[in-house]
């Protein structure tokens, strides 16, 4: 009899979490085929800004290379939240980055010409080097188990690549226009 | 090779029927300075600038770009509307929450709300909200922070919705878990509505769990909230040190969770618990995905200049007194009006969670659900699986994983726990007693060398989940539509909803197969979805996507809608008449928006299903502009883009306010034979009561005084109750008129007589003598009241009242209700006597009572 009952969830029960804000699990390869722009980057500063009711955290960053997208010297991201006006917004979930470190993030610029993280803190990679000066990649795990598409609940593991390793996957990635 | 699993002999504790429970779930907390005392000062919507007390929630006119295939956008407002109302029915919380109607971009609002957009996000992002806060907190006499107040909050829904139906659980639940982070609440980890989705049991017929009401009554406590309830207070120390931000659940046995979460020197406070034991536990919470983020992505406390207080380290999991068994744990007793203090815990540091975010799911059909509901009469399908970190190893239960159970009478066997025929997931199998019962019961996993616990980690019911087979239209002997609905568990407290309306019930068969209803009003050939749900939380969507019916009746032709007035000044109330085309209005489900927050509809009267009055009123500091006008009722929408009308006038006009209140009992309630007292304001200055008229309903009414803004008039006796138009004459421009509701006068209780003799000091009432209270107002003067629209109580215990109440011979307006005073009435010098006619309370009268 169990064997019969089908574990694929039924699409009705989409809309998995992961965070306070409600997500949807990209893979590697959906986020490098989403994304308007792939940069590796250094923060150099940040300020806030008000678009009609949203608070946006603007992020400076000094992009050292491009894997995907137009080619600027300097880019920007915006985080939903901060404080501008005497207004304090805030949005539970959302990454912060850090003045002087340096990322690979997966940037998607909307109509309103605003430029944003895929999946939040799904786009972000922290990059530090290793015992042997080797150039790591890493994105902590999701706290909490996700959903894909389909409903399969899947473990958000961490990922830790070497640099040289992501940058070869998201290139292959844009050039095969992101099939799994 | 399954894993060894012990059995838990459990404590079923029996937890006071309370509709409180506590505590803190987590607001967006702020602190007064670094170094303590720790008083959270939370992020709120400020009660005295909401109208009536209540936020209102906007949605964009601009829409969503797509939709669920064969949804529609009227479809996805009722769904936004119930979702955001679910907030609206918590007894102890002082602050109402109602839909708004529609508003267009860019329209200026300056009255604190909540505003619904369907702004861009990025791919990924499916939804997010929270609040705006000033950033300045409001100050007590003392000049203490009390509260940072919430100015307005946004709650955004990706634009595309083609995979999400607006009929599904999962849109409704998170719409109202967002609508949770606009009113000032972070997440909890009970499982409850504010839960995030992996571990929430939230259905879309049980949405709201006892922490989150909790929550919201302590961030707006009305003045019921705690009675009879008590609380637990500790500290979560490691190596000495505080532990910010570590979670603390109080657990009792078959009832659901609540937590807190600890200020930056380790103490914490759970308020709000029913009288009983409890389980208590601290764990750590599940880790950031980046570093300055809180832990499970909590937004960090903040001190007044915005500076994070950091997150403690992370640390096992321990109950109380400090074990990692919970059979070895002692159970805390709470009593009603007392803190129970010191449950404190001295943790040991861990390098991180192994065991987390477990999501459990059922089958009550051939597909797996969530939440897990487990159905006590059908032992083939008494599992579950989990799904979580730290559970599975190789595709094996991880070495040394045990499951026990926290809640009565249900077993997990021996060889209980195994693989599933999935290698991804855990099976935990159950054994029933027949002291099983029902309700949540709580998993424990651990493993060597951590231990994670998953309040409500299944529900246990009675029954199986609710399903339609076939829905179909008819008409009954007087010519009315009505729809069948069949299907199985179907029964009177079913609700059936047409999308996100519910359809009032007039017949459920005996044998639970069919249901039939008045469908809301819909035009011709628009096909709601349809969906039963029950009172034990389960909906027919765990079996099966929902029928649909299509309307072959309603009007083909456009609706459209008319205002006796299109403008108003800032600063002024009038009653607006609203007429429809095309349309019917729905009672119950009626609402109309003027398209911004500083134009408030006070009250809505449906005088018939082609009129509607309300009385609307327009902030002070409203900015003059055209405004977007609303009509959701039943399944009918109708919009007029800028059909209101904001002007800036100088002066102001005088204006009546429809907020009458009763200054002799202090109270709201206005009825015949009392004074009442409207306020009226830009009177000229030598305007004196004299020189005013009053009239209700056409007729005038005695002015009694003028106090400064304040006009005292009296309702005379008889008035029938009702809305009634209320227009003011001050012999100078024309006033506006509003509509008012008068009440029945409430029950007064004017005596209490044991054996014919009145209670009093010397003559106590005793235990079992027959009782007679003498009451006015009851119901109609010189007729018996019916029993069934009468409650009285004595000491806490609902009396019966087998005989209609009987008018006195010498004042027909009092009644004489009969009862025996029970023996569970606990003697004492005061105890309370109340009486409700129609559910309106009368005054408390306290009596000796002994035995």
């Amino acid at each position: 009899m169990r064997r019969a009952l089908t574990i694929g969830l039924p699409t009705l029960l989409l809309g998995l979490l992961c965070q306070a804000a409600t997500l949807e699990r990209l893979s590697l390869d959906e986020m490098t085929q989403k994304s308007t722009a792939i940069v590796r980057g250094r923060v150099t500063g940040s300020f806030t800004t008000q678009h009609g009711s949203m608070i946006y955290t603007h992020y400076r960053l000094d992009v050292s290379e491009r894997w995907k997208g137009g080619d600027t010297a300097v880019a920007g991201v915006v985080v939903p939240g901060g404080v501008a006006g005497g207004l304090r917004q805030a949005f539970a979930g959302v990454p912060r980055l850090a003045a002087g470190r340096e990322y690979v993030l997966f940037l998607w610029t909307g109509p309103s010409g605003l430029t944003h993280l895929i999946g939040l803190s799904q786009g972000v990679f922290n990059l530090s080097r290793d015992a042997g000066g080797d150039w790591t990649a890493y994105r902590p795990a999701c706290a909490e188990v996700m959903l894909d598409k389909d409903g399969t609940p899947v473990h958000d593991q961490a990922v830790t690549l070497r640099l040289s390793d992501l940058r070869q996957r998201v290139g292959s990635g844009v050039q095969t226009g992101g099939r799994k | 090779m399954n894993a060894p699993v012990r059995r838990f002999l459990v404590i079923a504790l029996a937890i006071a029927a309370a509709a409180v429970t506590a505590t803190a779930n987590y607001p967006f907390v702020h602190y007064a300075n670094r170094t303590g005392p720790f008083v959270p000062i939370p992020e709120k919507f400020d009660l005295n600038s909401l109208p009536n007390q209540t936020v209102y929630f906007y949605v964009s006119s601009t829409g969503p770009d797509t939709l669920f295939s064969g949804d529609t956008v009227t479809a996805m407002l009722t769904q936004l509307r119930k979702a955001g109302e679910t907030w609206n029915g918590v007894g102890t919380s002082a602050l109402r929450v109602a839909y708004g109607g529609l508003y267009a971009p860019n329209t200026p609002q300056n009255t604190p709300y909540i505003e619904v957009s369907f702004s861009e996000l990025p791919p990924g992002l499916l939804a997010m909200g929270g609040p705006t806060s000033r950033a300045d907190a409001v100050k007590d006499n003392d000049g203490n922070p009390v509260f940072v107040p919430i100015m307005h909050s946004v709650l955004i829904l990706n634009p595309d919705l083609s995979a999400r139906p607006s009929f599904s659980s999962g849109f409704f639940l998170t719409a109202a878990h967002e609508m949770g982070h606009a009113l000032g609440l972070q997440h909890t980890f009970t499982s409850s509505l504010m839960s995030t989705d992996v571990t929430r049991a939230s259905t879309k017929a049980a949405p709201l769990g006892i922490d989150d009401a909790i929550g919201i009554s302590l961030l707006y406590p009305n003045a019921e909230f705690g009675a009879g309830t008590g609380s637990i207070t500790g500290a979560v120390t490691l190596s000495g040190d505080g532990v910010n931000l570590a979670s603390v659940v109080a657990l009792a046995g078959n009832a659901q969770a609540v937590c807190a979460l600890t200020n930056p020197d380790g103490t914490f406070r759970i308020d709000g618990l029913p009288p009983g034991d409890y389980f208590v536990y601290t764990h750590t919470l599940p880790p950031s995905v980046q570093a300055d983020l809180g832990p499970s992505e909590i937004v960090l406390p903040v001190d007044l200049d915005g500076k994070p207080f950091p997150a403690g380290p992370s640390f096992s999991t321990r109950f109380y007194p400090g074990t990692a068994d919970p059979k070895l744990a002692t159970v805390v007793h709470v009593q009603a009006g007392q803190a129970t203090a010191g449950v404190n815990f001295d943790v040991p540091a861990q390098a991180a969670a192994a065991l987390y975010g477990v999501t459990t799911y059922s089958f009550p059909g051939q597909v797996a659900v969530k939440p897990a509901y487990i159905n006590l009469n059908q032992p083939k399908r008494s599992f579950l699986l989990a799904a979580g970190e730290g559970l599975m190893l190789n595709q094996n239960p991880a070495p040394g994983l045990n499951v026990n159970m926290i809640g009565g009478g249900t077993v997990i066997p021996p060889n209980g726990v195994h693989t599933s025929y999935s290698p991804y997931y855990l099976e935990v199998d159950f054994a029933f007693t027949p002291f099983s019962g029902t309700g949540p019961r709580h998993l424990v996993f651990s493993t060597g060398s951590d231990i994670f616990v998953l309040p409500s980690a299944m529900t246990l019911v009675d029954q199986a989940p609710p399903s339609i087979t076939d829905v179909k239209g008819s008409t009954d002997g007087d010519g009315n539509h009505v729809v069948t609905i069949t299907g199985i568990n179907l029964n009177p407290a079913t609700t059936i909803l047409f999308d996100g309306v519910v359809a009032s019930t007039l017949s459920v068969a005996a044998d639970q197969t069919s249901v039939v209803v008045t469908p809301p009003p819909a035009p011709s050939g628009y096909a709601p979805h349809v969906i039963a749900m029950n009172a034990d939380g389960q909906t027919s969507l765990f079996l099966a996507q929902p029928l649909t019916y299509t309307y072959d009746w309603g009007p083909a032709d456009a609706p459209s809608i008319g205002l006796s007035i299109d403008s108003l000044p800032a600063g002024t109330e009038s009653m607006i008449e609203v007429t429809a085309t095309n349309l019917t209005f729905a009672e119950g489900s009626t609402t109309l928006g003027f398209g911004s927050s500083d134009v408030v509809v006070k009250r809505l009267w449906m005088v018939n299903p082609g009129l509607l009055r309300a009385d609307v009123f327009v902030a002070r500091g409203a900015v003059a502009s055209d405004t977007l006008v609303t009509v959701l009722s039943g399944l009918q929408s109708v919009s007029l883009p800028g059909g209101f009308h904001i002007r800036n006038v100088d002066p102001v006009p005088v204006t009546l306010s429809s907020d009458l209140f009763n200054a002799a009992q202090d109270e709201t309630t206005v009825y015949p034979g009392g004074n009442a007292v409207a306020p009226v304001y830009n009177l000229p200055p030598a305007t004196t009561a004299d020189t005013l008229t009053l009239k209700l309903n056409g007729t005038s009414v005695p002015v009694v005084s003028l106090d400064g803004n304040l006009l005292t008039f009296t309702l005379p006796e008889g008035f029938p109750a009702g809305p009634a138009i209320m227009e003011l004459d001050t012999g100078g421009a024309a006033v506006s008129p509003v509509f008012v509701t008068i009440e029945p006068a409430p029950p007064v209780i004017q005596a209490v007589l044991d054996n014919g003799t009145p209670v009093d000091a010397d003559h106590p009432a005793h235990v079992g003598d027959p009782i007679t209270v003498l009451v006015l107002h009851l119901g109609d003067p010189g007729a018996p009241a019916d029993p069934k629209r009468i409650r009285l109580n004595i000491g806490g215990i609902d009396e019966p009242i087998n005989d209609p109440p009987q008018p006195q011979a010498d004042n027909p307006k009092v009644d004489a209700i009969q009862t025996i005073l029970s023996p569970l009435v606990t003697p004492a010098d005061q105890v309370p006597v109340a009486a409700w006619a129609d559910g309106r309370p009368s005054k408390i009268v306290n009596i000796p009572v002994v035995k």
